[in-house]
C-alpha cells in the first residue's frame, strides 16, 4: 500500500471573481522512501495541492476527493487527529525560511516546541532533542545555535533549522514546498544533499518546485501540473529525455542553459489560464503548437504513453484522437567522456 | 549522491578540482555565533539611547519615589516604609492660616482649610500615579485577550466583541466615564473601574488589527503545519508579534488616564471631596483663581503637567524603540552613540 494516496483531489477557492478550481481532479501516490517532484508554473496548483494534503487551506478553500495517508483518510479525520498527523507523521518545509521562523523565539525553542507537541519529551529533554536535530541537519555548533534567534541565521541555516523542525515528530513523509527557492546554488546543493541523506532513511519526500534542475537532481518520479491538472507523470529520466506532453517539452525548452549560445531565452507563449474560467477541452490548447480542433472539445485523460505503464501524459495524442503528431524531441548536446575528462561531477 | 542523469547532456567544467571539497564542509558561510539578543532587549538598548525619553522616565521615577516616600506606609501594624518627606499630614487642616502664600515653612502655601499644599501635592502622586498604572494595566488585561481572540477566531466571536467595542466607542470617553461614576458612585476602585471600562476598547481594536495581519505570516502556517494547538499558536506566536503597538499605545495612555482621572476629580466625580488627588485639588481650588491665591491650583496643575509630559516622552521613546522602521539615523540625530546600531538592524 502506498504511503500517500491522493484520488481525484479538487480544491476550490470561492472568491469574488468566481470559483477558482486551483486543483482539478489530481490523483497520485507516493510510496515509502520515494521522492516525488511536483513541478509547474506559478499558479499551477502545486502549493494548493500540498496544503490540501495537510488540511491547511484557508477557509475559502474547499476540498473534494480522497486523501489517504497510510490507509487513513485525511479528509474524514477530525481536527485533533489532523493535528497529530501534521508534524507527527507529515513534516513540512516552507519556501521562505526566514519568514517561517518566529522572530521572537530562539531557534532551539521553536524546534523544542515541535518536539513537545509530538513526543512525550519535556523541558530539558525536548531541548536536547532540538540540539540533536540541529546537529542532524548539519548545523555546526548546534548547542550554541539553538540559543540564537532567527535573525542570526543565514538563509541556508534557517532552512536547515526548518528541516530540523519538520523532523521533530519523526515523520514518514516530508512535504517540501519550494525549499530551495531563494537560496543560492551552493546552499541549494547542500540542502538537497541533506534531503537526499534523509530520504535514504526511508523518509518519503514530496518536493514541490518550479526548478527543473532541482527536481532532476533529487526526485525519482515527477508529476507535472498545468492549470490544476496533472499533465504528465513519469520517472525522472523519462520525463527529461522523452517528455511526452507538449507542455513539458515547452517547459524544458525554456530552461536557460549555460553556454548554449542562444541569443534569446525561449518562453512558452501565452500565460496560464484564468482558473475561474478555464478554456474548454484541453487546458493547454491555447498555447500548444500542436493544437487541433479536437483539443478544444475533449479534455484528455492521463493516459499511458507506452507499454511500460509508468509514463503517463494527458494529451489526445495518446488516446488516438489527435490526427497530427507530436514532433518534438530532446537532443543531448553534450556527450559524456573525453580523453581528459576526469570526474564529471 | 544519487544522480539519475549522470553523464547525459550535462555541462562539464574542466580543470576546477576544488568542487567536492568545498561542498562537503556542510557549513554555510556565516558569521561566527554571536550572543543572543531578543527583541525587547534590543528595544531597551535603543530606548536608553533616546535621552529625552530617558529624562521623562527619570522624572516619572522621581515622582513615583516622592509619592512612595511622602508619608510612612503601614501594612497592618508593621511600618514598611518609615520615611516622611511631606512635612505635614495631607489631610490635616488648620496647620497654618488659610491661604498663606508660599514661604519657607510652607513652600507651596496653604489652601482654604489651612492644609499644606506641598504635602498634598507630594501625597497626591500616590493617587494619580497608581490610578494611571492600575487602570492601564487592567485595561490591557481586558483588551488584549479580547482583541486577540476576536482577530484569531473571527466569525461570530469577532463580530460580538467588535460590535461591543463599536458601541462603547460611540460614547465620548469622558461622558461614558462620568455616567459610570455617576451610576456606581465614587471611590478609588470605582473610578478605576470606570476608566478601565472605557480604556480597554482601544487596545482590543488595535490588537485585533495587528493579529489579523500576523496570522497571515508564514511562521503561523508553519506552526499549524507542525500540529501546534490553536491556543498555543495564539498565545505564543501571534500575540507576542502583534503586541508592540498596543504597548506603545498603553504607555501613551497612562497620561490620558491620569488626565481623565484629574478631569473627573475636577468635575467632583473622582475621589471623595477633600482627597489629596491632583484633579480634586484643582477642583477644590477653582474659586481661588479669582481671588488671586494662585499657589493652590498652580502646583497640583504643574504636577499633572509634568507627569503627563514625561509619560508622553516615554511613550514616544517606546514607539521609536519598538518600531523596526526607525532607522539608526533617528538615534544618531539625537546625539547618541553610533556604534552597535548597525549590528542591531
Amino acid at each position: 500500500m502506498a504511503l500517500l494516496e491522493v484520488e481525484d483531489l479538487v480544491v476550490r477557492f470561492y472568491t469574488e471573481g468566481g470559483v477558482v478550481r486551483a486543483v482539478d481532479g489530481l490523483s497520485y501516490t507516493l510510496d515509502r522512501g520515494e521522492r516525488l517532484g511536483v513541478v509547474g508554473e506559478s499558479g499551477a496548483g502545486k502549493t494548493a495541492a500540498a496544503l490540501a494534503v495537510l488540511g491547511l487551506l484557508d477557509e475559502s478553500g474547499r476540498i473534494e476527493g480522497e486523501i489517504r495517508f497510510d490507509g487513513e483518510s485525511l479528509t474524514a479525520a477530525d481536527d485533533d487527529r489532523l493535528r497529530a498527523i501534521r508534524g507527527g507523521r507529515i513534516g513540512t518545509v516552507f519556501q521562505d525560511p526566514e519568514a517561517a521562523l518566529n522572530p521572537v523565539y530562539t531557534v532551539g525553542e521553536q524546534i523544542a516546541e515541535a518536539v513537545r507537541a509530538h513526543t512525550d519529551r519535556d523541558g530539558a529533554a525536548a531541548r536536547d532533542r532540538a540540539v540533536a536535530l540541529l546537529d542532524r541537519v548539519g548545523i555546526p555548533d548546534p548547542a550554541t545555535r539553538a540559543d540564537q534567534y532567527p535573525h542570526e541565521f543565514s538563509g541556508g541555516m534557517a532552512q536547515r533549522a526548518l528541516v530540523a523542525m519538520a523532523l521533530a515528530g519523526d515523520p514518514d513523509l516530508l512535504i517540501a514546498d519550494e525549499p530551495t527557492t531563494g537560496l543560492d546554488v551552493t546552499v541549494q546543493a547542500q540542502l538537497l544533499e541533506l534531503l537526499d541523506d534523509l530520504a535514504t532513511d526511508d523518509l518519503a519526500v514530496q518536493l514541490v518546485s518550479h526548478d527543473l534542475g532541482v527536481v532532476a537532481e533529487f526526485c525519482d518520479r515527477v508529476l507535472v501540473l498545468y492549470a490544476g491538472q496533472a499533465v504528465e507523470r513519469a520517472p525522472v529520466d523519462a520525463l527529461f529525455y522523452e517528455p511526452k506532453h507538449p507542455y513539458t517539452a515547452g517547459l524544458l525548452r525554456s530552461v536557460p542553459r549555460i553556454g548554449d549560445g542562444r541569443d534569446r531565452l525561449s518562453a512558452l507563449s501565452g500565460t496560464t489560464p484564468d482558473l475561474s474560467a478555464p478554456p474548454p477541452g484541453c487546458r493547454f490548447h491555447p498555447r500548444c503548437p500542436y493544437a487541433e480542433d479536437a483539443c478544444t472539445k475533449h479534455d484528455p485523460p492521463l493516459a499511458a504513453t507506452d507499454d511500460s505503464g509508468v509514463h503517463h501524459a494527458a494529451c489526445l495524442a495518446y488516446t488516438g484522437d489527435l490526427s497530427g503528431e507530436l514532433t518534438f524531441s530532446v537532443d543531448v548536446i553534450d556527450d559524456d567522456g573525453g580523453p581528459d575528462g576526469g570526474d564529471p561531477r | 549522491m544519487k544522480d539519475p542523469l549522470d553523464g547525459r547532456g550535462r555541462l562539464r567544467v574542466r580543470g576546477f578540482d576544488g568542487t567536492d571539497a568545498a561542498a562537503d564542509t556542510g557549513e554555510d558561510a556565516d558569521a561566527a555565533p554571536t550572543a543572543a539578543t531578543d527583541r525587547w532587549r534590543r528595544a531597551w538598548k535603543r530606548f536608553r539611547r533616546d535621552r529625552i525619553a530617558v529624562a521623562g522616565l527619570a522624572v516619572i521615577g522621581i515622582m513615583a519615589l516622592l509619592a512612595v516616600l511622602a508619608r510612612p506606609i503601614e501594612v497592618g501594624d508593621v511600618v514598611v516604609q518609615p520615611f516622611a518627606l511631606a512635612p505635614y499630614d495631607p489631610g490635616a487642616s488648620g496647620i497654618a492660616e488659610p491661604y498663606r502664600p508660599p514661604s519657607l515653612s510652607h513652600p507651596f502655601g496653604t489652601d482654604w482649610a489651612g492644609r499644606d499644599v506641598f504635602s498634598r501635592v507630594l501625597y497626591g502622586g500616590r493617587y494619580s500615579l497608581s490610578i494611571g498604572a492600575i487602570a492601564v494595566t487592567l485595561a490591557l488585561a481586558v483588551g488584549v485577550p479580547l482583541g486577540a481572540l476576536a482577530g484569531y477566531a473571527g466569525g461570530w466571536v469577532d463580530e460580538t466583541i467588535m460590535r461591543l467595542v463599536d458601541i462603547l466607542y460611540a460614547f465620548p470617553f469622558l461622558v461614558l466615564a462620568i455616567a459610570l461614576v455617576a451610576t456606581f458612585g465614587q471611590g478609588f476602585w470605582k473610578l478605576i473601574g470606570a476608566l478601565v471600562a472605557v480604556g480597554w476598547i482601544g487596545y482590543a481594536r488595535l490588537l485585533r488589527g495587528e493579529v489579523l495581519s500576523v496570522v497571515e505570516r508564514e511562521y503561523v502556517l508553519a506552526a499549524r503545519a507542525l500540529g501546534v494547538r490553536d491556543r498555543h499558536i495564539l498565545v505564543r506566536h501571534v500575540v507576542p508579534n502583534a503586541v508592540a503597538p498596543v504597548v506603545v499605545q498603553a504607555t501613551l495612555n497612562v497620561g490620558t488616564v491620569v488626565l481623565s482621572a484629574a478631569a473627573l476629580g475636577f468635575l467632583g466625580l473622582g475621589l471623595p471631596p477633600g482627597t489629596a488627588e491632583w484633579g480634586s485639588m484643582l477642583s477644590a481650588g477653582r474659586d481661588t483663581l479669582v481671588g488671586g491665591e494662585w499657589w493652590v491650583t498652580v502646583f497640583p496643575g504643574l504636577a499633572i503637567f509634568l507627569f503627563v509630559l514625561s509619560i508622553n516622552l516615554v511613550g514616544d521613546g517606546v514607539r521609536l524603540a519598538l518600531d523596526p522602521e526607525t532607522s539608526a539615523d533617528t538615534y544618531r540625530g539625537r546625539g547618541t552613540r553610533r556604534d552597535e546600531q548597525g549590528g542591531d538592524r
